[in-house]
């Protein structure tokens, strides 16, 4: 204990926190007859009042029977003794005292103790855990991930109890200061490719960070390519799997969905129910994706080449019907699939901003009423709409939404290609799709790759039994993950 | 780990790279060369053609052991000095150049004819060798792994044509052996340029990460690349009869005709919008050679730059021979020489391999 002015650790604070009139000061005394001068500081709307009424406030200024003596160690006393609340702490650096009121923890301050008590105070008033809006599943769980961070944490911890859980603290952005968390398990995960993003994290320098999203594109490696190289989830069970396979997860404040990374190309169309349903079902669903994929790509362009250049190739029953609903067609067939292609883009994005009910009406409208009215106006063949929208409802089958929009964007390029070169514009499209496929890395590890003890887990979803080993493309300390029972098991029936 | 930006490769990536750079558009016309010699028995001759890509293999395989980690180039500097040494890759890489730009103006012409008579044939030319160049730009591994995709869609490619084994005559292989010896050696030669490019082993093989298996991969490389060839030579003999075959300039072509599936008028088309899948592959491969060379000679141009400078020279080169009867007698005429120039430049390097006694610490 020394001789210490109370008043310069709240100046210490107060400048520390900038606004002041957030902070709020409140003056007291603890004890009857010589009472000790305390003040409790803390930032309005992000402490929860009730808390500090209750827990801090109540006791010390009403039960506390005798006096206090201003020892050295009446931080720890009032702590023990009179603070009534989960968890508190005692710092001796103003800053961490700043850092954590901006999270919303209270701050006790004694006259002349130069010690700072911290108060867990956090105000619990965030949106309840609900059902992930995006990623729905029939057989999975319901929950999703909420804005809280802590809440997210406390989600995955429930569900991975092993003490090899390790969770490391960030804070970025010069003037938001928001929270992150990157999650792993040591003994799974590749040492250098944590490295690798724990380096990454650490050398974003900007003013500010609100997402996860934002995050994602620091972070990358490939910031030109059209592939996604984070995986954004909001479902805790999926971020679970990926932890186990010696990926890592980013957790934002503020970011109700959680970044997988590395994230590679083939995890984007394994959905989470796939491992759910049994293994003849997921792998059937497995190879309709596949289809979707690339019907998504191939069919306008394939159409587009068909009717352009090689019409021979089109059998001649089904020509003369083709012909005939192309007569007095005005637009060319590339600018006539462009348009089809422009309005259901329209209409989708259209749709994923409006709310609900009026989202309703703009696709019936777009869909049944501008699509008939086309056909009549003769903008549009019925051909060109039916490949149009074939094409549209195939990226639905892809799970995950910003692969998804990936890959309807690939369409476009292909288009063009077809236009020009015909069939080998696609061939050549595929060719150069995955020369750029390959030539990506994310984190060091390769984006796409085909092992060969991987592929029961990319065009089906072979036995759960079977699947002893972790991925080979993702580089991991411990490759076993199963007992061998399981399949001596089955090898006995 | 396996870390993606190790410019290593592994054994059987090799091979694919392998059997990448030798299956092109030269498979297309195989029956057509060797069946012009030795009659219905080319498809023998196809097999003792192999005898060139085993012997290839088996020179590659003595360096290796020797010299792991010195190709082919370093190894020509090294013996025959630095002049004479790079003068010799140059003339090893022309070599790639031919493959490049014989393969590039091959498919330009096959795909003329039949799908792209749209467009002329200059401007698919300058498109295919784009893709060439892009390729090479990417580097290795990227290349590596493309090759190791197309490696399984090529043997399903290759399995198509199949298809018409039910609808063949065996009099058209009878009677069999009643060509002479002599004709039978001769063909073979002919299917030396089906073979080549497989030259590209010299340049690779000390990039192997695993070369226990080295060895034995490349030799199931060079029995797949003879099996494959022969048998679908012997398919067209039992399905066309060497008279039709002389009257396609791709005559692997016509079995691909016999399938018949519902709601696509020609089948054909399909598989030469595969086929051009696989022949984009090789010329990428054949592409990525040539500059890998040049790179060695000139250390301080960068892979990607070297990719751009000699995309001109191979579109220029490419064009001189956009006829394909003038593309036959140029490949005629060059090829039996280059095959030459092959055996007797590896020869040397790997006899005066043998006969040096440093390398034998370097095996260590």
């Amino acid at each position: 204990m020394d001789d210490f002015n109370m008043n310069d650790n709240i100046q210490k604070i107060v400048d520390g926190l900038g606004n002041t009139d957030t902070v709020i000061k409140r003056y007291f005394e603890i004890g009857s007859k010589l009472p000790v001068q305390a003040v409790l500081l803390y930032v309005d709307s992000l402490a929860d009042r009730e808390s500090i009424n209750l827990n801090i406030l109540k006791p010390l200024m009403l039960q506390v029977k005798g006096d206090l003596c201003l020892s050295a160690d009446i931080c720890d006393i009032i702590c023990k003794k009179y603070i009534t609340s989960s968890s508190t702490s005692v710092e001796n650096d103003a800053n961490k005292a700043i850092f954590a009121m901006k999270r919303g923890n209270t701050v006790l301050i004694i006259e002349q103790v130069d010690e700072f008590i911290v108060i867990d105070t956090k105000d619990g008033k965030y949106r309840q855990i609900s059902e992930p809006l995006n990623e729905y599943s029939v057989r999975g769980s319901r929950e999703g991930f909420v804005e809280n961070l802590e809440t997210n944490v406390s989600m995955i911890r429930r569900m991975v109890k092993h003490q090899d859980l390790t969770i490391e603290n960030f804070t970025l952005g010069k003037y938001t200061q928001t929270d992150i968390k990157l999650m792993y398990v040591d003994s799974i995960a590749d040492e250098s490719v944590m490295e690798k993003i724990r380096d990454r994290l650490s050398s974003i320098d900007v003013d500010s960070i609100t997402g996860a999203g934002i995050i994602e594109q620091y972070i990358e490696g490939h910031p030109y390519s059209l592939f996604p190289q984070c995986f954004a989830t909001e479902r805790p069970d999926i971020v679970i799997n990926d932890l186990l396979e010696g990926r890592a997860a980013i957790l934002c404040q503020g970011t109700p969905y959680a970044l997988v990374v590395p994230a590679l190309f083939i995890e984007f169309f394994q959905a989470v129910e796939d491992y759910y349903e049994r293994s003849i079902l997921s792998s059937m669903i497995r190879i309709l994706r596949l289809l979707a994929v690339i019907l998504v790509i191939t069919l306008p362009a394939a159409y587009l080449s068909f009717i352009k250049f090689n019409s021979e190739l089109i059998p001649v029953k089904f020509l003369l019907p083709l012909v005939s609903t192309r007569q007095g067609l005005l637009l060319t067939p590339l600018i006539e699939i462009l348009c089809m292609e422009m309005i259901v883009e329209f209409l989708r994005e259209g749709g994923l901003r409006l709310p609900g009910k009026i989202g309703q009406t703009l696709s019936l409208v777009g869909g049944f009423i501008i699509g008939d009215a086309a056909l009549r106006a003769k903008l549009v063949s019925p051909a060109t709409l039916v490949v149009v929208g074939t094409a549209v409802i195939g990226t639905f089958v892809i799970p995950n939404y910003d692969m998804s929009l990936s890959i309807r964007i690939a369409r476009f390029p292909m288009i063009i290609l077809a236009d020009i070169f015909g069939i080998v514009g696609i061939a050549a499209g595929w060719y150069l799709i995955l020369l750029h496929l390959f030539s990506m890395d994310t984190f060091g590890v390769q984006y796409l790759s085909l092992k060969k003890n991987d592929l029961k887990d990319i065009f089906i979803r072979g036995q759960l039994w079977n699947m002893d080993k972790r991925p080979e493309s993702m580089p991991n300390k411990n490759k076993i993950r199963m007992g061998n029972s399981m399949k001596k098991f089955r090898g006995r029936h | 780990m396996q870390n993606s930006s190790e410019s290593k490769i592994t054994s059987y990536q090799l091979l694919c790279i392998l059997t990448g750079t030798a299956i092109g558009i030269g498979l297309m016309d195989l029956p057509n060369q060797v069946t012009e010699i030795a009659k219905q028995n080319g498809w023998v001759s196809v097999i003792i053609g192999g005898i060139y890509p085993l012997y290839i293999v088996y020179i590659a395989d003595i360096l290796q052991n020797k010299f792991p980690d010195e190709n082919i180039l370093q190894l020509s500097r090294k013996f025959l000095g630095k002049v004479f040494g790079n003068l010799l890759n140059l003339l090893f890489m022309f070599n790639f150049i031919l493959y490049t730009t014989t393969v590039a103006s091959g498919l330009t012409i096959l795909l003329s004819t039949f799908i792209m008579y749209f467009m002329s044939p200059i401007k698919l030319l300058v498109f295919i060798v784009s893709l060439g160049a892009i390729s090479s730009y990417s580097g290795l591994r990227p290349l590596a792994n493309i090759n190791e995709l197309i490696f399984v869609f090529t043997i399903v490619v290759a399995l198509i044509p199949l298809v018409a084994l039910g609808r063949g005559k065996l009099l058209n292989v009878l009677p069999l052996f009643d060509s002479s010896v002599e004709s039978l050696f001769k063909a073979s030669v002919e299917s030396c340029f089906s073979y080549g490019g497989i030259e590209i082993i010299f340049l690779f093989y000390p990039l192997v990460s695993d070369r226990e298996k080295f060895k034995s991969y490349m030799l199931k490389g060079v029995l797949f690349l003879i099996i494959l060839y022969s048998s679908l030579t012997f398919l067209t003999i039992y399905y066309c009869g060497i008279d039709l075959i002389k009257k396609s300039f791709w005559s692997i072509l016509i079995a691909t005709k016999s399938i018949e599936i519902p709601i696509i008028n020609n089948f054909r088309f399909i598989f030469m919008f595969l086929w051009s899948i696989v022949n984009f592959k090789t010329i990428s491969n054949s592409y990525f050679a040539s500059v890998f060379i040049l790179k060695d000679m000139f250390k301080k141009l960068s892979i990607k730059k070297l990719s751009v400078i000699l995309f001109p020279f191979i579109v220029l080169m490419s064009s001189n021979y956009i006829n394909e009867e003038a593309r036959r007698t140029f490949l005629k005429f060059i090829v039996p020489k280059y095959t030459l120039f092959n055996i007797v430049f590896l020869t040397v390097i790997c006899l005066i391999g043998l006969l040096k006694k440093d390398g034998l610490n370097e095996e260590k």
